[in-house]
């Protein structure tokens, strides 16, 4: 809450009232800090308690009371969050969430946090109800109850954190750094803003919360000032909780466990969910005979489905029949069109009765029928629910979200599938469900099909920034014209006295470099490199006091156009590389105004390009198989704003043989000129494309622009650099 | 009719946004699919089986685990994919 001051302005109060009583059930006591260090599970590692800790105390003791490191618990803490109150505003507003704090070490902290707004009372002034409504003022969230489970209509944010407390700190406070992803739930598309730093205090917990020494407020700040203030809780060892039930037909088997004691809540502990596992009906009627279509799957579900308010509980849906229409061994049929309720990644199927192939490749289980073979039928259980969970195949590894045909095939004698099963989820779909948002993870949530690229999520946890370097990104043009790929310089220089690691390519072709675009209104776009999974990284070494700069040419990246419309937009780049096992990152941003179209033919070709998704691929790899993507270029080249923009990107197309067509470098040159926009590596291309002809490169009007190019291309360059290159890994 | 090998999109159709760039068809009836470039979708087909499914058939898994039937037609370096909803999804050979 905040109160007004004269002039119209908001202050907040140093102590809010933050759960009024008459709406709370009666709250347990406080329990005493040093009670606080959990005896139970501790499912990811979570209970790094430094402040908890007995730590000797010296003899004689220099001080009274000598200072105790204090450092973030693992686990799930209750957060609110208020925004200052604009002047005016009829009610306050704030929005309650959870933060979820992963320890893998000491000093290696992932976290991340979901906002959903609690609205106590109707702002809009139109006619009261005729009917009552429910609660007049909507409770807040009990932290004596565990992780609270928030109503899918008020998602708003995903707290993408960026900065937090890694190890222990002597002080009573940190910087929490952090942007909020705003979710649209019409067109599931995120919008950023901030970012915000709040410096954190500990301060003694409110009644209710169940470790009174890890609670803590700090103000939230942005460039323009104080934003609002944020408190979190701890509440939990988890970072989420969710209920799993499972129905089957009389003659299936339920998938408990792998056979050898592994089971739902170990699978589920690993990734830090509290599951309750709740073994519904045995007794499902097939509705039309022994195999089952997804929609009569869909139907039982509803049917006999114990709860279904996945406002108030996270249930996923497994029922085991003894065939499937669709598939062999299961399905997580709430997907694509066979989702009748519109509401995403409730249940999964699996089929017990699939007879296994008695073929070699399937080991210890072939010929087994699926549900006498506990292992992969309970296997299946998992992957199926993994893709209620909003995952997707990944072949990492053998664990959980590969397919099991490559899992079987994959065994190596004397190990017979399922002995090589990984019981685990892979590392990165581990990051996923503890980190993505939670609109894309619960049931109901996002549909199943969207790129995990089209979502936030919080940098990893073994992130280390390159103390020492320094990204700085200088557009080569500050504004372009509305259609116009944004070419960016970006210079890597090592301010130390010593030879740092850097990558070895930062060509957007090569893993190293992505980015993200902010357009005016704070939306990000983000851009990608086209291969992004080098089994080996090549690194080299930067020289004390050299520098190295590279450039990108960006135009569309994951959601579309990166500049679809003028304004200033400001692009950051981000460099991460691996060394050893952990990842580095350096990042740089640069302002660039994109300028409004000057005339019609200019509107008509930026909207051509804009809207044709080959136009980046053109725009890369070239080749004529592009067809669309090619138009939209022509049309570019057509217009007398776009073409110097353009010219290159056809030239390069043109000048390299595709299948039977063969390289015209004399066309090449006709589209370069002086005047054509070019990034130093494009102008050192063009050089090389220019001189692979001995004809062409002879004229004089090419010598010419050879040597133009030539003094461009001098800004791809290493300035005091060693070329010394390693193998990481 | 010989399908495996590695395939290039290149219909741009909406409805054949979902799937994937570049599609691996192995001959022992696994398959792999991704995206060169960033997507706003996954692909439907990521990693799976197929298995031919009759004359002009095929039955190749999705990214939920369903199999799903297409019409398949293969002219030279060309590779056509017709789903049950009028999609036409064309690849040529990588």
């Amino acid at each position: 809450m905040s109160t007004h001051t004269g002039d119209g302005s908001a202050v907040l109060p140093s102590e809010p009232p933050y759960f009024p009583e008459a709406t709370l059930p009666p709250l347990p006591d406080a329990i005493e800090t040093e009670a606080m260090i959990a005896t139970g599970e501790d499912p990811v590692g979570l209970e790094v308690e430094l402040e908890d800790r007995q730590i000797p105390t010296p003899f004689p003791p220099p001080f009274l009371f000598p200072p105790r490191p204090k450092s973030l618990r693992g686990g799930c803490y209750l957060m609110r969050y208020t925004p200052i109150q604009r002047a005016g505003a009829l009610q306050s507003l704030h929005y309650d969430g959870t933060l979820r704090v992963e320890r893998l070490s000491p000093s290696n902290v992932t976290a991340s946090g979901d906002l959903y707004v609690h609205q106590p009372l109707k702002i809009w002034p139109g006619a009261l109800p005729t009917h009552p409504i429910g609660p007049f003022k909507p409770a807040e969230p009990n932290p004596a109850l565990g992780i609270p489970i928030f109503a899918r209509r008020n998602y708003r944010y995903y707290m993408r954190v960026t900065q937090i407390l890694e190890g222990a700190t002597f002080l009573n406070s940190f910087t929490l750094g952090f942007e909020l992803h705003r979710f649209n739930h019409t067109t599931k598309a995120w919008t950023v803003e901030g970012p915000y730093t709040a410096k954190m205090v500990w301060s003694a917990a409110p009644p209710g919360y169940p470790s009174a020494g890890n609670y803590l407020h700090g103000e939230v700040r942005t460039g323009g000032g104080v934003a609002g203030r944020l408190t979190i809780g701890w509440i939990s060892t988890h970072l989420r909780k969710a209920t799993l039930e499972i129905d089957r037909v009389t003659a299936s088997e339920t998938p408990l466990d792998n056979g050898l004691g592994f089971d739902w809540r170990d699978a589920y502990n690993a990734i830090g969910w509290d599951v309750t596992i709740d073994v519904s009906d045995a007794d499902v009627t097939e509705p039309s005979g022994e195999s089952w279509t997804d929609a009569e799957m869909h139907a039982a579900m509803l049917a006999r489905r114990d709860a279904a308010d996945l406002d108030r509980e996270w249930r996923y849906h497994l029922i085991c029949v003894r065939r499937l229409d669709s598939t062999d061994r299961g399905i997580m049929y709430d997907a694509y069109g066979g989702d009748s309720n519109n509401i995403p990644r409730e249940g999964a199927g699996i089929s017990s009765h699939w007879m296994i192939p008695n073929t070699a490749t399937w080991g210890k289980v072939r010929g087994m029928r699926f549900g006498t073979a506990a292992a992969p039928y309970f296997r299946t259980g998992v992957h199926e629910i993994g893709h209620a969970m909003g995952l997707y195949h990944n072949a990492a590894d053998n664990g959980f979200m590969h397919t099991t045909p490559d899992i079987a095939a994959n065994a190596m004698p004397p190990v017979q599938f399922p002995d090589n099963v990984l019981w685990a989820f892979s590392p990165d779909d581990r990051k996923r469900l503890r980190h993505l948002p939670d609109i894309w993870v619960r049931p109901g949530g996002i549909s199943f099909g969207a790129a995990y690229g089209t979502a936030p999520i919080s940098p990893t946890d073994s992130v280390e920034e390159a103390e020492g370097l320094t990204l700085t990104v200088t557009p080569l043009l500050e504004a372009v014209p509305i259609g116009a790929p944004v070419r960016v310089e970006f210079t890597i220089r090592n301010d130390t006295e010593q030879a740092l690691p850097i990558p070895a390519s930062l060509s957007m072709k090569a893993g190293a470099v992505r980015g993200r675009v902010v357009d005016p209104s704070g939306v990000v776009r983000t851009f990608w490199p086209l291969v992004r999974c080098l089994e080996e990284e090549e690194i080299r070494e930067l020289e004390p006091g050299a520098s190295v700069t590279d450039s990108a040419t960006i135009l569309r990246g994951a959601e579309g156009a990166l500049f679809p419309a003028p304004g200033a937009y400001r692009v950051f780049v981000d460099l991460e590389w691996s060394l050893g096992e952990a990842t580095i990152r350096l990042s740089g941003s640069a302002p660039v105004m994109v300028t409004p179209p000057v005339d019609g033919s200019h509107a008509a070709a930026a909207l051509r390009v804009l809207t044709s998704p080959d136009a980046l691929l053109t725009l890369v790899l070239g080749g004529d198989h592009l067809e669309e993507g090619i138009e939209a270029i022509r049309t570019a080249l057509d217009d007398p704003v776009l073409a110097p923009h353009y010219g290159y990107i056809e030239a390069k197309r043109v000048g390299k043989r595709f299948g039977d067509r063969d390289a015209n470098v004399d066309a090449a040159a006709e589209l370069l000129s002086e005047d054509t926009v070019m990034s130093a590596r494009e102008a050192r291309k063009a050089v090389e494309l220019l001189e692979s002809d001995e004809a062409v490169a002879g004229t004089d009007r090419n010598q010419g622009l050879i040597g133009a190019l030539t003094d461009r291309a001098k800004g791809v360059q290493e300035k005091k650099g060693s070329r010394k290159r390693a193998k990481a890994r | 009719m010989q399908v495996a090998g590695r395939w290039r999109k290149v219909s741009r159709s909406e409805c054949s946004a979902p799937y994937p760039e570049l599609l691996e068809l192995e001959s022992g009836g696994r398959y792999t699919g991704w995206n060169e470039a960033p997507s706003a979708f996954h692909p439907l087909w990521d990693r799976g089986g197929w298995e031919p499914a009759g004359s002009g058939r095929l039955r190749i898994s999705l990214a939920n685990d369903a199999v799903r039937e297409y019409a398949v037609k293969r002219d030279g370096d060309v590779l056509v994919f017709h789903d049950g909803d009028g999609c036409r999804i064309e690849y040529a050979r990588a």
